[in-house]
């Protein structure tokens, strides 16, 4: 396991690195084009939606996940069972950085007295206390690398699972951040047991998504 | 070095229906270097994929010094299968550099030798930055035959190591395997279409034929075992009576046939009003596998 997830460190790297650069060039532009004076441009759009734009990152990072490096570590000799548990560990990884960024982004309006900090509410509800970002970002990372997985498999399925799962993550994780921050600041009175049901199904998805993925890494050909 | 046996006992494999292993035996001595030819489709890199875990059997075992291959780490440290690189990976180009695969193999090589991965970086002109998709065909087996070497693994598989490689080259190529071959004896098991030119580097070859190994011996002993026989039709028939005749070639009276046998037969033959020549292993392959399709 430690020899794949050193295999896999060497591509995380690089991915971490462009959303650290992303997450920069994001603050640093609001900073320069008046944003926390209240100016509405592209950059307080990027800001206001950085926890969106981590989500969609990590999609793309955990599609090659599951295809182009499984079949270079098993050429080199891995073990399947050490990579799927090196494929957590990179997943974990990418959760911890995106949650931290996220939380960063999240504290500077506040930190820095800008002014209508309440214009960012999304960043706002995926500040660092809130447990359903991660939870998020776990699903996100199995919906990538099942899309990588069936988009090898069948081109037309692959392109169908990338859609519904492009659909879903983002309608999933809007109804489960506003669901579950309503729950939190009014009490379970406005959406009753549905960020419950949310947070299940989420969970349940990420089951199925684990046993799947074990079974494909399990069965992989090397080509 | 590590003095064990990379052995497989009744491999079969299938890919939906169709059956691609049947029933294999196969005991890989250390300290040799074997050859592994078969045509195309006969089911060589299926074969070496499941030797090294990287491809899945239906039944039968794989096992290095007694050992089971499939999941176990200590194993697959000692095996390097250094694989025809793609240029293409699933759904696009194979954009990974050949650092990115340098790097990978120093992770999983125990025996990975950074010196001698740089010397023969620079020896066959590659730039580490360059991707995989913009090699050309032989220098993405410069690449496989790079990292095969540098692994210093016990066990190494070269699978068509001197496919798009020009004649200098594959000499090259040859050289480097024997030179190190004499300064590690480690087990090389090479997989090529080019059977003439590698001959002379194999001390045993493995032929595979339509999913079945039909030789694995001494390159030497087996070559010995086959002569062509040539002259008049009946006097050829005369002489062959008795023999194994794998291929006839006929024009007009005159009749070439390859025949398998020794022995006091063959000295009979060489009585007898007919030609008797010596094949090469290229011939010898043809006569077992070709099954009619180059006549």
């Amino acid at each position: 396991m430690v020899k794949s997830f050193r295999f896999l460190l060497q591509f995380a790297w690089i991915n971490l690195g462009a959303l650290l650069i992303f997450a920069l060039i994001v603050t640093v532009g609001s900073l320069l084009t008046g944003v926390p004076g209240g100016a509405d441009n592209l950059f307080s759009t990027y800001f206001s939606v950085f926890p969106l734009m981590v989500l969609m990152i990590l999609y793309i990072y955990a599609f090659a996940l599951c295809t182009s490096n499984l079949n270079l570590a098993l050429s080199f000799g891995a073990t399947r069972r050490g990579f799927f548990w090196a494929v957590q560990g990179i997943c974990l990884l990418y959760i911890l950085v995106g949650w931290l960024l996220q939380g960063v982004l999240a504290a500077l309006p506040s930190l820095l007295n800008w002014d209508f900090p309440e214009r960012f509410p999304m960043l706002r509800m995926c500040g660092f206390t809130s447990w359903f970002f991660p939870l998020m970002s776990l699903v996100i990372l199995c919906l990538g690398c099942l899309a990588g997985i069936i988009f090898i498999k069948s081109k037309a399925a692959g392109i169908v699972v990338i859609t519904l799962s492009g659909v879903l993550g983002i309608v999933g994780m809007v109804a489960l951040f506003v669901t579950s921050s309503a729950v939190r600041d009014f009490g379970t009175q406005l959406f009753g047991s549905l960020p419950l049901w949310l947070t299940a199904g989420a969970v349940a998805l990420v089951g199925v998504s684990e046993v799947f993925l074990w079974h494909t890494i399990r069965k992989f050909t090397v080509k | 070095m590590s003095a064990e046996v990379l052995k497989t006992q009744g491999l079969c494999k299938s890919y939906g229906a169709n059956q691609v292993l049947f029933n294999l035996d196969l005991a890989i001595e250390p300290g040799k270097i074997y050859g592994l030819i078969g045509r195309n489709g006969a089911g060589k890199t299926t074969l070496l994929g499941i030797l090294t875990g990287q491809n899945t059997k239906n039944s039968g075992t794989v096992t290095y010094g007694d050992q089971p291959v499939w999941e176990n780490q200590a194993v697959l440290d000692q095996i390097c299968f250094s694989r025809e690189l793609q240029p293409t990976l699933f759904s696009g180009p194979n954009n990974l550099k050949i650092s990115h695969y340098l790097r990978s193999a120093a992770i999983y090589y125990p025996g990975w030798d950074k010196e001698y991965a740089q010397r023969l970086l620079e020896e066959f002109g590659l730039n580490p930055k360059k991707k995989i998709s913009q090699l050309s065909k032989g220098q993405m087996s410069m690449v496989t035959i790079l990292i095969a070497l540098a692994s210093c693994a016990p066990v190494t598989i070269l699978d068509e190591p001197a496919a798009g490689l020009d004649v200098v080259m594959r000499e090259r190529f040859y050289q480097l395997l024997l030179e190190d071959f004499a300064q590690t004896g480690r087990t090389f098991i090479v997989s090529t279409h080019i059977i003439e030119e590698a001959a002379s580097v194999f001390e045993n070859v493995i032929i595979l034929d339509q999913g079945r190994i039909i030789e694995n011996c001494h390159t030497e002993e087996l070559v010995d075992q086959f002569r062509y026989i040539s002259g008049r039709e009946d006097v050829v028939d005369q002489v062959c009576r008795g023999l194994e005749v794998l291929s006839t070639h006929q024009m007009g009276r005159h009749k070439t046939v390859a025949v398998r046998g020794g022995g006091v037969k063959l000295q009979n033959a060489l009585q007898s009003d007919v030609d008797v020549s010596p094949m090469n292993l290229q011939n010898v392959f043809v006569a077992l596998c070709g099954h009619g399709d180059g006549q």
